[in-house]
């Protein structure tokens, strides 16, 4: 299928350090659609961070090969792969990993910056980005210590969003944060995936796996599990029953 | 207390390079702290004790028969103090010439036979040959560690324009007769050797005394000698006062001593600039680490750790850093020692041992431990003021945000460069650290670079320093002859310059006996050493030297009294000069002024200047045909001076060479230091910047573009402040010795070079470690 963003052939990923050797993924084959919204669930250290950041150009994988689009992205350097990904990857992280010494709209800027030359565009873009996220000018010259968890979160949103990436991902983006904030957060990805945009989401917390089209379950290394939701709709009970059965099947 | 220890060490784990390279700064500093003061503290005690144990005499006076009266054994065995006498018979020769060194040296010359058992400075060899031969002689040791004699040696001595040939069968050690910067040397010959000697010289004339004596205390000896040309030589002949050989156990020690301690005054001098350089390093270290541990510390303090406990910790670290630094610093001075001691022996002709030596060990490892002690508890004072929560959910952020410097949105350039210039503006305060850590490292380089500069280079400014006249023939008259038609018939001569008369003298001033340099035609000397007013025109002026006017608290204007014989007389002081030749006690002054103390004085010498391209030997050859009779020496200086000046000049040529050295390795460690705790710094941000997408290149761009501003302003700054007070600075550490005004030549090229060099080896630096990051993925990064 040409529809096929992202694939992975017999993906693995081992840690050694003080002589063991631990094998975080085994043989993973994966295959990600374009526009997708997909969530990858897991026990904790069952591999869903390892998993993404090897999806993502993040982190090379010990064997195998990844494929975006039709490029065979594990093959690349480390410099390639940054170039690599500030065209096609946005990131949003759970613990945000904004520049500390930048203000807001500097952070996004300096992302931004790294594609398009243009000043104005993109930082008219940006400011409309912000605004999006609920974030007002007087946020804009803010630094990150002086923002809420949601704030900064959203922030990290926008930087993701800044090149319009083919694929977002994000690492548990709810984990540091209130409910309130949560949702905001959620709500947006949504709104993005509805605009065409793929997401690839790793996640403890249903609720924010209720937001996925299809929920994967990583464990011993490999994905035992899939489960399909379709397209979110908000207040969907059904959907949730679904979920929460596929997770108590996987043994959650 | 147990809980601080393993904080101090984790945190010295953590940081094991770092931690690494401050030690070994901190060592390189305790060495030469500890070598200065060892030499500045030792030097002269062990001058001081080793005379005791050649039982040296204090005072000395060596003459021909012609020369000696009665009451000069009178006055040497029964003045107040004197506990030891001794009167022997000598060769004397009242200008013996021999190689020494890559020149030729010509003095009075003393000969001593051994065969009689003395009292007073026995002969006390410090090597000698086993196998005796008729023309033996035993040579002061500066002979081998200045002169580069070594035993069984073949020893020339012209006297006279005749060679006598001599075999060296041993190196003496003799306080006064044993050194080549007092105007005589003593040597020593067996019975054998004597006779024949005597024989082959066949001339009365050469018949001398040698007067010594022992007083219960050194301190006399000067007033001893000054006495004795006032009140017994002046009050006999006229003229004899110049052909009396006098030498003072004062003199000698300030004379034999001075190496050492112009090298001592170099090393601690630049020692403390490298401890001063620890210590801005220390502070920066602190700061960093306090900003890069800040969650540590704020989990700490949640957890109940008190500030004081923290502080502790920190101070703890680095204490153990300085005090690991400074014992190894010191044992390894131990060893510094011995060729330390070979290098001055060049000029002083001594042997220093030095054993372990706990007054000067314990004030170098009470300096930098408490200098320690001091800046860390100051530099991490702020840990007091900080809230376990604002520590924890600030993490690294404790800048204090008042400004967003240099929006991206609208400062013109590149991405790259726009972010390397929010770099430098955010972390101000670091990059000012940094600034003053390169000034001073810099300084220390410009410190290094003038000395080497002007003293290996092109010594003009040393000797300058040193205040000799360098002529290219000193002639000495006969008594009697009128030198002013004989400088006419010079000056006719082929390849001469200028001729004009420059006397020595003697003189007394406050009771101290004060080198006086008598001349008309001040104007032409080539080292004009005056540095405030002028030297003297009139009959009634004076200039003096500006160590002197500083003991007497005079200045251009006031007057003074100078003795001369028995009148005294009254003098006006014009200007004041320096020079550290008679350690700053000397004066000039004109013909008429010394008559008005003495009618009778004539000159009696005259400095000659010849063109470059003029062979000296072949002028002093010619010299000797033409008026061989009017003249009783003729000295060729520039062969002088490389004997003489050469010893100086090598010993601090090494200092020189071995202080640019560590400069040039402390730079790279201090820059090394610095460049990765800024990097260290700047991990996560790279991290996340990795993440969305620069590459290594940008990052190292950023680096050092952010960097290399920070060390450019500061190498220029250091530089600068280099260059302009280099010179005062120098004239500081040596204004004891009567150096008033240096004006050593500051290679501007040379140090633009530097400052370049040091932009490269931080640009180096900054690529190496930075290439470090290129291996690390994205992730690691940011989760580390
Ligand atoms: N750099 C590393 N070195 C060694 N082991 C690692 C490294 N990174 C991850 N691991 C190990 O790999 C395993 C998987 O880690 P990973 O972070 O992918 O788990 P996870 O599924 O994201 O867990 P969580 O839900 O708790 O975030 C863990 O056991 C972890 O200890
Ligand atoms: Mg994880």
């Amino acid at each position: 299928m040409s529809d096929i963003i992202l694939k992975s052939k017999m993906l693995s990923k081992t840690f050694s350090s003080g002589g063991f050797q631990q094998h975080v993924l085994k043989n993973l084959n994966l295959e990600i659609n374009k526009g997708d919204y997909t969530v990858i669930m897991g026990s904790s250290g069952s591999g869903k961070s390892t998993l993404l950041y090897a999806l993502s150009g993040m982190d090379k994988p010990t064997l195998g090969e990844i494929y975006f689009g039709d490029q065979e992205i594990s093959k690349y350097s480390n410099d390639k792969l940054a170039i690599f990904r500030r065209k096609n990857c946005g990131f949003v992280f759970q613990q945000i990993y904004l520049i500390n010494t930048m203000s807001v709209l500097d952070n996004c800027l300096a992302s931004g910056l790294l594609i398009n030359k243009n000043k104005r565009e993109v930082t008219k873009k940006a400011k409309e980005l912000l605004i999006q996220v609920g974030l007002t000018e007087s946020d804009w010259h803010k630094f990150p210590s002086q923002l809420s968890g949601g704030e900064a979160q959203r922030v990290g949103i926008v930087r993701a969003l800044i090149n319009s990436p083919n694929v977002v991902f994000a690492d548990e983006p709810t984990g540091a944060l209130n409910s309130a904030s949560s949702k905001d957060v959620l709500d947006l990805l949504t709104e993005i995936n509805n605009k065409g945009q793929g997401i690839l989401m790793v996640t403890h917390d249903i609720k924010s796996a209720r937001r996925g089209s299809r929920i994967l379950y990583l464990k011993d290394g490999v994905i035992c599990g899939e489960c399909l939701l379709g397209k979110y709709v908000s207040g969907d009970k059904q959907r949730h029953e679904k979920l929460t059965s596929f997770l108590t099947e996987m043994g959650w | 207390m147990n809980k601080i220890w393993m904080l101090s060490l984790s945190n010295i784990r953590k940081s094991k390079g770092a931690s690494f390279s401050l030690l070994i700064v901190i060592t390189i500093a305790a060495i030469l702290l500890s070598l200065g003061l060892l030499t500045s503290l030792n030097f002269k005690k062990a001058f001081d004790n080793r005379a005791a144990e050649l039982n040296s005499a204090h005072v000395a006076a060596a003459m021909n028969y012609g020369s000696y009266q009665e009451q000069f054994d009178t006055y040497f065995s029964t003045y107040t103090g004197v506990i030891d006498t001794q009167k022997e018979e000598i060769i004397f020769l009242s200008s013996a010439k021999y190689a020494y060194g890559s020149g030729e040296l010509a003095f009075p010359a003393f000969f001593i036979n051994t065969s009689k058992a003395k009292e007073l400075s026995p002969l006390t060899l410090a090597e000698k040959l086993d196998e005796v031969s008729g023309r033996d002689i035993y040579v002061p040791y500066i002979l081998q560690s200045g002169g580069g004699y070594e035993l069984s040696d073949e020893f020339i001595i012209n006297y006279r324009d005749k060679d006598y040939s001599f075999r060296i069968a041993g190196f003496t050690e003799d306080i006064l007769l044993g050194s080549t910067n007092l105007g005589g040397v003593g040597f020593h010959l067996p019975e054998e050797s004597y006779i024949n000697f005597q024989n082959e010289l066949n001339d009365d004339t050469t018949n001398g005394i040698l007067l010594q004596s022992r007083l219960d205390n050194t301190n006399k000896s000067d007033e001893m000698i000054t006495n004795f040309q006032k009140n017994v030589i002046l009050k006999g002949q006229e003229g004899i006062a110049s052909s009396v050989w006098l030498c003072s156990y004062s003199a000698a020690k300030n004379i034999r001593t001075q190496t050492a301690t112009i090298g001592a005054t170099i090393i601690i001098a630049f020692s403390l600039i490298i401890v001063l350089v620890s210590l801005l390093v220390i502070k920066f270290r602190v700061n960093t680490s306090i900003e890069d541990g800040m969650a540590d510390i704020g989990a700490l303090k949640s957890l109940g750790y008190t500030s004081h406990q923290i502080i502790s910790s920190i101070v703890l670290q680095f204490m153990l850093i300085a005090f690991t630094g400074a014992i190894a610093g010191i044992l390894v001075s131990y060893l510094g020692v011995v060729p330390l001691s070979n290098m001055f022996s060049a000029q002083t002709g001594l042997i220093w041992k030095q054993g372990l030596d706990l007054q000067s060990s314990a004030l170098c490892f009470i300096l930098i431990l408490f200098s320690v002690v001091i800046i860390t508890p100051f530099s991490a004072r702020r840990i007091k003021k900080l809230h376990p929560i604002i520590a924890l959910r600030c993490g690294a952020t404790t800048h204090t945000f008042k400004k967003n410097h240099c929006p991206l949105d609208r400062t013109k350039g590149s991405l790259n460069f726009v972010l390397s210039l929010k770099n430098i503006l955010a972390n101000v305060k670091q990059n000012i650290m940094i600034v003053i850590i390169v000034s001073a490292v810099c300084f220390a380089s410009v410190f290094g670079l003038v000395m080497y500069y002007n003293i290996v280079i092109n010594d003009k400014a040393f000797i300058d320093m040193v205040g000799v006249e360098m002529c290219s023939i000193a002639l000495s008259t006969v008594e009697g002859v009128d030198t002013a038609p004989l400088i006419e018939n010079i000056k006719k001569m082929d390849g001469v310059r200028k001729a004009f008369n420059y006397n020595y003298g003697s003189v007394t001033i406050n009771d101290e006996s004060v080198q006086a340099y008598i001349s008309d035609d001040l104007a032409l000397l080539d080292n004009n050493q005056i540095y405030e007013g002028r030297y003297p025109k009139y009959n009634n002026e004076i200039s003096i030297n500006g160590s002197m006017a500083k003991k007497y608290e005079k200045s251009v204007g006031d007057t003074i009294l100078v003795k001369f014989g028995s009148n005294e007389i009254e003098y006006l002081i014009t200007g004041l000069s320096q020079g550290m030749s008679f350690m700053g006690r000397d004066i000039t002054i004109t013909l008429d002024g010394v008559k008005q103390m003495k009618e009778s004085y004539q000159y009696n010498s005259i400095n000659i200047y010849l063109e470059d391209d003029i062979d000296v030997k072949n002028f002093i050859s010619e010299l000797n045909q033409r008026y061989g009779t009017k003249i009783t020496a003729s000295i060729n200086m520039k062969d002088m001076a490389s004997s003489q000046l050469g010893a100086y000049s090598s010993i601090v040529a090494i200092i020189a060479s071995i202080i640019l050295i560590i400069t040039g390795f402390v730079v790279v460690l201090i820059l090394y230091l610095v460049i990765k705790a800024v990097l260290i710094r700047f991990r996560k941000d790279f991290g996340i910047q990795k993440a969305i997408g620069f590459t290594t290149f940008q990052l190292m761009t950023q680096t050092t573009l952010s960097f290399l501003p920070v060390v450019f302003i500061g190498a220029i700054l250091g530089s600068l402040i280099g260059s302009i007070y280099i010179n005062t600075l120098i004239s500081i550490l040596f204004k004891e010795m009567g150096v008033m005004k240096v004006s050593f030549i500051v290679p501007t090229l040379w140090i633009g070079l530097m400052c370049f060099g040091i932009c490269v080896i931080s640009y180096v630096v900054s690529m190496l470690v930075s290439w470090r990051i290129r291996k690390i993925s994205a992730y690691l990064l940011m989760v580390e």
